[in-house]
């Protein structure tokens, strides 16, 4: 009587383990991809580019290790590539969009609709509109959304080797991958791979990793669901709520600022990469490089050169010895950054090269000060 | 056997010392919040805490934002860790078996004693906090036009009869989420004779899980966690709402509560139920 109960409670605790098993696989099994029928390399890459005109509703969710300091008054931007952000778009056109990004307590929308741009914060009952444009602002949610995140990097990279990688199925599509290695050798990117919704071209995932470690993606972001269908056009309206409070606000005024700085202008070429002609109306502010192995120059105020000095040196930066002043480095798997103060002004260079490149940069900044 | 199961519930002490409790954590933020006007910055504290202060009808929200951390895992795990253990230690479990009812049926009864709690529980959190919500706060900005509705996080407003629907939501799962700790509780509850025993079990999955939760490490069982999901219901006051999460959530849930009652049905119709020492045996 005993061994037939040990047997059948044997017999159920098996049931209820392989219902378990069942369970954990139903929910773990990736469904085979099947086939995309998906053209060459080339031609999917022409196509991914040619995509913002393709209107989708979908979820998608970021995640960065890049590893980067906090840095003060720009957490929210750094955050973006440190932690996992959950995005929600809604994408009529490239003209015509909204972009939440979504946290615990609340979100932060932007709506894009005819050139106006408005944010939305529940956090602080604030809508604000943007008045004007900037050529140059902080990353934000939107620009981590897989297709356009990809697009920025194909267009960064219009002549980088491409090949096909295997397909497989993200937001319940067959996506067609493909594999974008930079040629350059001083890059810290080592390849980026891109998957889409053949038909379509649409981005669905973009994966890219460092050269650090190019087996373990720094940065990721898929779109866990995705509607190719145009949002109602309702949500694409944003509204003032009863009890918000509504602003306008200029564009931030770079030219302005940078102005008062006085900069000089950027060298023609710099570590041995030519200036490219972007930002013109930036002073001071360069971009130097092709392809996926760029930095850019930014001018800074001398105590605030100082003070990121200090705290890259405290969050473990690596000393530079440069003729006049003083400079250090920082690497992360992806970016690297190198800063120099001394003086009345200083220089701040931001690149996906490696340190050794901004290192020369700065050396040479720093002779052309003497 | 299920009404009778009710009804033993709902004559507990202890059972209704839980619901009190429950309530009386939002109500003692509501007053303090109230009297002091001093709501968390946005983004810190719980979710909608820095909303109510201009709408008492978004205390709902912030107060099962309140208890679902701690206090109700610890009022479900009590209930549904005494729901065989507490029959065995009292030694009312033999008397039980001894009529003609399946043990099967016995444990299908607990589990929905255990589903009223929870759905009772989470309800009553939501009924009085509204009522000490809008008392405290009053009906925020839409109701002096006219309107009557909530903000939703996405900025647009929800009608009264929208937030009713989402609210309602809310409820249903979160009681289901609950339910899935009341499933491992009765599991455990039937592996020993100490509902105290049972209890700590259940709070020692809820602690595990939410260590796990942040690790990197953790990434490829993180869905599985059964408190991954448990916030995923703000997404139901986004606009349009947003069903994602919510739908994975409850897939995992009824997982849990499938396989933890299937566990605890494995364990129990074959456990041989002994005399309580002290309590049968005197008799006999």
């Amino acid at each position: 009587m005993v061994a037939g109960e040990r047997r059948s409670l044997s017999r159920r605790a098996l049931l209820v383990g392989a219902g378990a098993a069942a369970l954990v696989a139903a929910g773990t099994v990736s469904w085979p991809a099947g086939a995309t029928g998906a053209s060459d390399p080339a031609t999917l890459r022409a196509r991914i580019r040619d995509s913002a005109a393709q209107p989708y509703t979908g979820l998608a969710e970021a995640s960065g290790r890049l590893g980067l300091p906090d840095l003060p008054q720009l957490e929210q931007a750094t955050a973006l590539f440190t932690g996992t952000t959950r995005i929600r778009a809604f994408h009529a056109g490239p003209d015509r969009w909204r972009v939440d990004e979504l946290t615990a307590a609340g979100e932060r929308d932007v709506y894009h609709v005819d050139g106006a741009e408005s944010l939305w914060d529940f956090g602080s009952q604030r809508l604000t509109r943007i008045v004007g444009t900037t050529s140059l602002r902080l990353p934000r949610a939107a620009d981590l959304l897989p297709p356009d995140l990809a697009r920025r990097i194909l267009a960064a990279a219009p002549d980088d080797p491409v090949d096909a990688l295997p397909d497989r199925r993200v937001a319940g599509r067959t996506a067609a991958g493909i594999r974008v290695t930079p040629a350059d050798p001083d890059t810290t990117v080592a390849h980026v791979d891109v998957w889409a919704d053949a038909p379509s071209g649409l981005p669905l995932r973009v994966e890219i990793s460092g050269r650090a470690d190019p087996g373990r993606p720094v940065l990721t972001s898929e779109l866990t669901s995705v509607d190719l269908t145009a949002p109602a056009d309702g949500v694409l309206v944003p509204t003032v709520p009863p009890g918000a409070t509504a602003a306008e606000v200029p564009a931030t005024d770079l030219t302005g600022a940078l102005r008062v700085l006085g900069p000089s202008a950027p060298p023609g070429t710099l570590a041995g990469r030519g200036r490219l002609p972007r930002y013109p109306d930036l002073p001071g502010i360069g971009v130097y490089g092709t392809g996926l192995g760029g930095f850019v120059l930014v001018p800074v105020t001398g105590r605030i050169a100082a003070q990121a000095v200090d705290g890259a040196t405290a969050a473990g930066g690596v000393a530079v010895t440069v003729p006049t002043g003083r400079a250090v480095a920082v690497s992360t798997p992806l970016l690297s950054v190198v800063i120099r103060a001394g003086g009345r002004r200083g220089a701040l260079l931001v690149g996906t090269v490696s340190a050794a490149v901004l290192t020369q940069a700065v050396t040479e900044l720093s002779e052309a000060a003497r | 056997m299920i009404s009778t199961e009710l009804v033993l519930m709902l004559r507990k002490r202890r059972v209704w010392l839980c619901w009190a409790l429950l309530c009386l954590l939002p109500t003692v933020v509501a007053v303090l919040l109230a009297t002091t006007r001093l709501a968390p910055p946005p983004g810190r504290g719980g979710a909608f805490l820095s909303a109510v202060l201009s709408d008492g009808q978004l205390f709902p929200a912030a107060a099962l934002a309140l208890v679902l951390p701690v206090f109700l895992p610890i009022t479900v795990a009590i209930v549904s860790g005494d729901a065989v253990a507490g029959e065995a230690s009292a030694g009312t479990l033999r008397y039980l078996l001894v009529r003609p009812v399946g043990r099967l049926k016995l444990l299908v009864a607990k589990l929905v004693s255990v589903a009223a709690f929870t759905l009772l529980a989470v309800l009553l959190v939501t009924v009085t906090s509204y009522i000490v919500g809008v008392a405290a706060f009053g009906f925020g900005p839409d109701a002096e036009l006219g309107g009557g509705g909530i903000t939703s996080l996405s900025g647009a407003t929800l009608t009264p009869l929208e937030l009713a629907g989402r609210t309602a939501g809310t409820v249903g799962y979160l009681a289901l989420c609950m339910l899935t700790l009341g499933a491992v509780g009765i599991f455990f509850s039937t592996l020993t004779d100490s509902p105290l025993a049972a209890a700590l079990g259940v709070l020692a999955v809820v602690v595990t899980s939410a260590a796990l939760q942040p690790l990197d490490a953790a990434e490829a069982v993180r869905t599985f966690l059964p408190t991954q999901h448990w916030l995923a219901w703000i997404d139901l006051f986004r606009d349009p709402p947003l069903l994602d999460a919510v739908r994975t959530g409850v897939e995992v849930q009824l997982g849990w509560i499938v396989v933890a009652f299937g566990a605890a049905w494995a364990n129990f119709t074959t456990k041989d139920v002994r005399p309580v020492s002290g309590v049968i045996g005197h008799g006999q």
